[in-house]
């Protein structure tokens, strides 16, 4: 059975908060999306207090800086003291302070990519089309709408007292909007 | 949406400004996106076709001078057996030094929390990425045979060699490489939310198509808001030693060798700080044209270029200290060829070069002490020019004054450049125009989704 979705269109950051607030504290543990224009530091609060974890990209970020700080420390080390043994006035083969400055910038590409990466795979960027663009009017979500996606459970097991109380929630707290439709 | 018509001069109008003046005290999301949207969307002006023209022109002009420069080779510059850095480097300098500034500026501000970034950090960026794509451009032609130039990459190769990793030139192709590469994905991540509005803004199939490609499904949910804010920001943390490693990069080709007036420690922040005081100039000098003919004078106030004037000046003294510097190190290593290098530069035959540039780099933000300068758009844009005219003639003056006096003063000899030096300067500047000009009309002169966070704290919005 599939689960239905509830739709709730705010006109201010602020409202969009308040509804998510309370709504977490009425009903906490549902599973929900916010799609607004800009990022809201409230629902990032409330989506930890729920358990969503931090973003990995960091720690991503991270190691990808150190295998591309070993590997290419590696390469300049191998290739002037194994591959091709240049005697340039008697300096030392392995010259490590002068190979570092090709190995940090290769640390700081290696760890933008790495991230960039990682912002496409979690983000689930590159996937261009996406359900929640089926709900009439989500175009103003990347203009100056702030819209709420809460999953409902599926018809057969879902109590309707429960579903009511909801929408009459996300309404007292300002919603232009409620919505709904099997996902 | 009751202001949905109304623009940014009309809100002002209306409502006045916010306490510090950076948007109108009332300004809707609907208000912001139209601001900056509409400029986009807009019926192109017959001035930005104009302007297109003309710098298009420019890059047939580069097109050419590079047609030459790989028949005939480097003999059609003014470079000789002494003077063997003519403009090639000298561009490549002044060049990287503006494309430096953008990302600098971008990440700063952002780190800092500037509230006034959102509004420039945008074509500043762009700026960036065009800046630093030409200023690779100029080593490729220097070395003469640009077509054998991926010798310098370390790959397997039948000939067994593999790069001199000692070599200042090797680190050059890294950092411009990584740099370009580094200034691209900042650039783009920044443009992800933006390239969504324009995507849901779009009026025909194939606009919205196109936006929608570059835009990669953005949705704004939180979960993509999280991992783009961790992200954004830790660019911008490794942003900024990325460019002060550049431009060190850039410093340490000249301050490697042995060469009076190169060999100095302090070449390496010099040029950084060069850098960010000709890049802050280049955001001044394209900032008041764009604000005037996007009509966004409602997001780029005076009060932001109040505040890059400020840099300027700020700038323009450690310049100043640091020509200081080198005259005081002259003197006081007691060096007898880094004394003559000095009087040389004061009274040599490229005098009148570095009066101007002393002119330009250090008396002209003298002005910035004073508040009617910086708020004086007239009087910002004339010195912005300035000062970029100063900060290529000190790129120009270092490679001429030391090659063409060295050691030996047998060997002392005359830089004086060609139709090819010039052409292939101003074709460089002609693509950056156009580049700029295209980039103005495609993609969002200011970053819309960091302006509506400003427009909430501010209080301006809801």
């Amino acid at each position: 059975m599939k689960p239905r979705m509830l739709f709730a269109e705010f006109s201010t950051a602020d409202a969009l908060t308040d509804a998510v607030r309370a709504m977490a504290k009425a009903q906490g543990g549902r599973r929900f999306e916010t799609y607004t224009p800009y990022s809201i530091p409230g629902i990032e609060e409330i989506a930890a207090a729920q358990g969503a974890r931090p973003s990995p990209v960091r720690t991503v970020m991270v190691a990808a800086a150190a295998v591309g700080a070993a590997l290419m420390f590696f390469l300049q080390y191998w290739s002037s003291v194994e591959a091709y043994p240049f005697n340039s006035g008697g300096r030392p083969y392995n010259a490590w302070p002068t190979f570092m400055l090709t190995t940090f910038e290769i640390t700081i590409l290696s760890a933008a990519i790495g991230g960039f990466v990682t912002l496409v795979v979690t983000g689930r960027l590159g996937k261009l089309y996406n359900p929640v663009f089926d709900w009439d009017g989500i175009e103003r979500a990347s203009d100056d709408r702030f819209m709420l996606e809460i999953e409902l459970d599926p018809v057969n097991t879902s109590d309707p007292v429960v579903d009511r109380a909801l929408s009459d929630l996300l309404r007292h707290h300002g919603a232009l909007t409620v919505r709904e439709r099997v996902a | 949406m009751s202001d949905t018509s109304l623009s940014g001069r009309d809100l002002i109008a209306e409502h006045g400004r916010t306490r510090d003046g950076l948007m109108p005290a009332e300004m809707g999301y609907r208000s912001i996106t139209d601001e900056v949207v509409g400029a986009v969307f807009a019926r192109p002006t017959r001035l930005w076709m104009a302007l297109v023209g003309v710098s298009f022109l420019g890059v047939i002009l580069l097109v050419v001078s590079i047609w030459v420069l790989l028949a005939e080779g480097v003999g059609i510059w003014g470079i000789n057996s002494e003077v063997v850095w003519g403009y090639a480097v000298a561009n490549y300098v002044w060049w990287i030094g503006i494309g430096n500034a953008g990302t600098l500026i971008s990440s700063m501000l952002l780190l800092t929390r500037q509230k006034w970034r959102a509004s420039i950090n945008r074509y500043a960026e762009a700026m960036t990425l065009f800046a630093a794509s030409i200023a690779g451009l100029f080593p490729l032609l220097h070395v003469g045979r640009p077509w054998l130039v991926y010798f310098m990459a370390p790959y397997p190769n039948t000939m067994d060699l593999w790069p001199q990793w000692r070599s200042p030139l090797v680190w050059d192709m890294f950092a411009i490489a990584c740099y370009v590469l580094f200034s691209l994905l900042f650039w783009y991540t920044g443009l992800i939310p933006d390239l969504a509005t324009l995507r849901d803004r779009a009026k025909t199939k194939a606009v919205k198509v196109a936006y929608g490609l570059f835009a990669l499904g953005w949705t704004g949910s939180s979960r993509q808001w999280r991992a783009f804010n961790a992200y954004y920001y830790a660019m911008a943390a490794l942003g900024v030693p990325l460019v002060i490693s550049i431009h060190s990069v850039v410093g340490l080709d000249y301050a490697a060798t042995l060469m009076p007036g190169w060999q100095e420690t302090i070449f390496p922040p010099y040029f950084v700080v060069g850098a960010m005081f000709s890049g802050f100039a280049m955001v001044v000098t394209l900032t008041i044209p764009i604000r005037w003919g996007l009509r966004l004078e409602a997001i780029i106030t005076r009060n932001h270029l109040d505040a890059m004037a400020k840099i300027m000046l700020f700038g323009g003294l450690v310049m100043t200290f640091s020509y200081s510097f080198e005259w005081f190190n002259a003197w006081y290593t007691g060096s007898e060829v880094d004394r003559a290098h000095v009087v040389a530069q004061f009274t040599g035959q490229y005098w009148w070069l570095y009066w101007l540039m002393l002119a330009c780099n250090g008396a002209v933000p003298q002005l910035f002490w004073f508040r009617l300068c910086r708020r004086n758009l007239v009087i910002l844009f004339i010195a912005g020019v300035l000062i970029n005219l100063g900060m290529w003639l000190e790129r120009i003056l270092i490679n001429m004054n030391t090659l063409s006096h060295g050691f030996l003063p047998a060997t002392d000899s005359t830089y004086v450049p060609t139709f090819w030096d010039w052409s292939l300067f101003l074709g460089s500047f002609g693509l950056f125009c156009f580049l700029f000009f295209v980039f103005a009309k495609v993609i969002p002169t200011a970053t819309i989704h960091e302006i509506r966070e400003l427009a909430h704290k501010e209080g301006a919005a809801r």
